[in-house]
């Protein structure tokens, strides 16, 4: 069996330092958490994070209780967070990612916490997204909606997600909650074309065609960005093949092909459009040219549907170099 | 409370969101009043309509008469693609018995047959196309290596239309362990490309992998054992069902869509029970089903 969702996660995220330690057993204690986060503070997040995974949760819940007692100031805060974020890549996932949480609530400044705790969260989010682990992300985003209530990004992020989610696994469940959460956006922005493009998305997907016509009629002749625009072709696309509009759903698939020449969703769609209305040619002829090239990086459509997850590694990233020490010239560290 | 390994926790809070209010009137054309007219359920009933997967099984059903069914008289060349699940959960042991039964498949085959291989993770590659021999497609099937989800849908729409003018009797012999994770492209899209020429529909099945922990592992994560079972002995009856919602059917059986494309092109679906060997065999064999109308 190869490694778990979150493994998987955490070892494609950029690696610094050595891999030498032994990993370690039993019980950790405060001058062995110390030596970690030194570790860490130099760099070493993957090996630091797998030793710390192997110590057994309740030590590891206590030394961390004792640690955000003593004051830590917040730099050491946020490298011990990372330092279980990292760690629950390795075992332990739900300890870890509970210990890191709980070490970010213990940043004393409140917009320092609420930046911090908004970023994790939703690299965590995305990180899970981009794996199409359910389950997880889903549990993420509950996560940073429990700890950032109304936050307008984690609920974009969170709507974004869910569509996905739930149109992969034709969840209803996934589908209302994305459907709920893109309203209440909309009803805050309701310019926001993207918003509304994914709110028409979910309505079809909730088997609301004519809804989702309407909400998409409502954008009138807004000026789209490739990627909302290629979603809001797929989805009138779609919206008329389901109609048995053929004609109407070739005219879309082939807008979206002439955009997005690289899309297989809509060289799949201007396939069906064709071939329901008897145009072998032209199907042969859509799916020869997409299929002569082969494919390379992430199709347009998954750009558009992941969106800022796709950068959660930057983000973690970013995050590790903000708590590491700063290299001395000449010297490691 | 507990984040992680909460996933009940999303469907409980969703069952415990506000319903919806009614729906006030539709505001002016060319205002910006957003959704107030489309307010959501949150337990929203299975729709009367059918949903766009229905919808194209509708299609072929109204078509059902009118279909084109050429008839075969078991002489015509073939032109032959192998559409193939390359997602993560077809590897080791899996993979290694079904390249070896289609590189069997292509070797089986005459000299003016055509061959092509298209395999899918979540994009869709052709490995091997019409401008090469099957011997060529057999060699490339050797090269084959798995990972990442299945773009299943998109894959078997294009296969339809790598197939739309293709000269003598059009076959796709399809080999897949489990449900679409990876396509924008819904169960639906095939159905509306089968609704030209249909070609004939071969396809041999494995169920997905179980973890450890006896559940599905991946994308689709949420089945067990039982209902594992529950998919291997379904044998189709719903497409049978005119009344079924067919939104979330993949859910009950993630080969449905394939049940109904070998019913009506004449075709076979092989619903093996994973053993490398009865993959090999059925692949190898699958042309066998060819039989001359």
């Amino acid at each position: 069996m190869g490694p778990s969702p979150i493994a998987r996660i955490f070892l494609l995220a950029a690696a610094v330092g050595s891999s030498g330690l032994v990993e370690a057993q039993g019980r950790i204690d405060s001058d062995g958490y110390r030596e970690l986060l030194n570790e860490v503070r130099g760099g070493l997040f993957i090996s630091s994070g797998r030793v710390l995974a192997g110590f057994s949760p309740d030590s590891v819940e206590q030394v961390v209780g004792g640690f955000i007692a003593s004051s830590p100031d917040p730099r050491e805060l946020k490298a011990a967070a990372l330092l279980h974020t990292e760690a629950a890549g390795h075992g332990h996932s739900e300890h870890h990612l509970q210990a890191a949480r709980r070490l970010l609530r213990a940043l004393p400044d409140p917009q320092d916490r609420t930046d911090w705790t908004r970023r994790w969260w939703l690299a965590l989010g995305y990180s899970y997204q981009v794996q199409l682990s359910v389950g997880s992300g889903v549990a993420a985003f509950d996560g940073a909606l429990e700890d950032l209530p109304g936050d307008p990004e984690v609920r974009r992020a969170f709507a974004a997600a869910l569509w996905m989610f739930g149109r992969q696994r034709e969840e209803p469940t996934y589908l209302t909650r994305a459907g709920l959460l893109l309203e209440e956006l909309l009803g805050e922005t309701p310019d926001d074309s993207n918003l509304r493009i994914q709110f028409a998305g979910v309505l079809l997907d909730l088997g609301r065609s004519e809804d989702a016509s309407h909400v998409l009629d409502q954008l009138g002749d807004v000026r789209l960005r490739s990627g909302p625009r290629l979603a809001s072709l797929l989805i009138r696309g779609e919206i008329a093949l389901g109609g048995g509009d053929f004609e109407a759903a070739e005219v879309a698939f082939a807008e979206a092909v002439r955009r997005s020449r690289r899309s297989p969703a809509a060289v799949s769609g201007l396939v069906a459009a064709r071939l329901s209305q008897g145009d072998t040619g032209g199907a042969a002829e859509a799916a020869g040219t997409l299929l002569a090239r082969p494919p390379s990086g992430w199709e347009p459509e998954w750009r558009y549907w992941l969106g800022p997850a796709l950068d959660y590694q930057e983000m973690f990233q970013a995050m590790k170099d903000e708590v590491r020490e700063p290299v001395k010239e000449g010297g490691r560290r | 409370m507990r984040v992680f390994g909460a996933l009940a926790l999303a469907i409980l809070v969703a069952g415990v969101l506000p319903a919806g209010e009614a729906a006030p009137p539709v505001g002016e054309k060319g205002t910006r009043d957003p959704v107030a007219a489309l307010r959501i359920q949150a337990h929203p009933e299975a729709p009367t309509a059918p949903g766009v997967a229905g919808a194209g099984l509708d299609f072929l059903r109204r078509r059902g008469e009118d279909l084109p069914r050429p008839v075969w008289t078991g002489q015509e060349p073939l032109s032959v693609v192998v559409v193939f699940d390359l997602s993560s959960s077809v590897s080791g042991a899996r993979l290694a018995a079904a390249v070896a039964g289609v590189q069997a498949l292509f070797s089986g085959l005459d000299e003016e047959d055509r061959c092509a291989l298209l395999g899918f993770t979540r994009s869709v590659e052709l490995h091997a196309g019409w401008d090469g021999t099957c011997g060529d497609a057999a060699a490339a099937a050797g090269e084959l290596r798995g990972g990442g989800p299945a773009a299943f849908n998109n894959a078997l729409t294009l296969a339809f239309g790598l197939l739309a003018d293709a000269p003598g009797r059009p076959v796709v012999v399809v080999f897949a362990d489990g449900v679409d994770g990876a396509s924008w492209a819904r169960d639906a899209w095939p159905l509306f490309a089968a609704g030209a020429v249909p070609p004939t529909v071969l396809s041999v099945t494995a169920p997905p992998n179980l973890t450890r922990s006896g559940r599905v592992g991946g994308t689709y994560g949420s089945i067990g054992a039982d209902d594992l079972a529950n998919q291997i002995t379904y044998e189709g009856r719903h497409v049978h069902d005119a009344d079924r919602d067919l939104r979330g059917l993949r859910n009950v059986d993630p080969f449905w869509v394939l049940t109904y494309l070998a019913e009506i092109s004449g075709g076979q679906l092989i619903r093996t029970s994973g053993d490398a060997g009865e993959i090999e065999a059925a692949l190898a064999n699958a042309l066998d089903a060819l039989q001359p109308e």
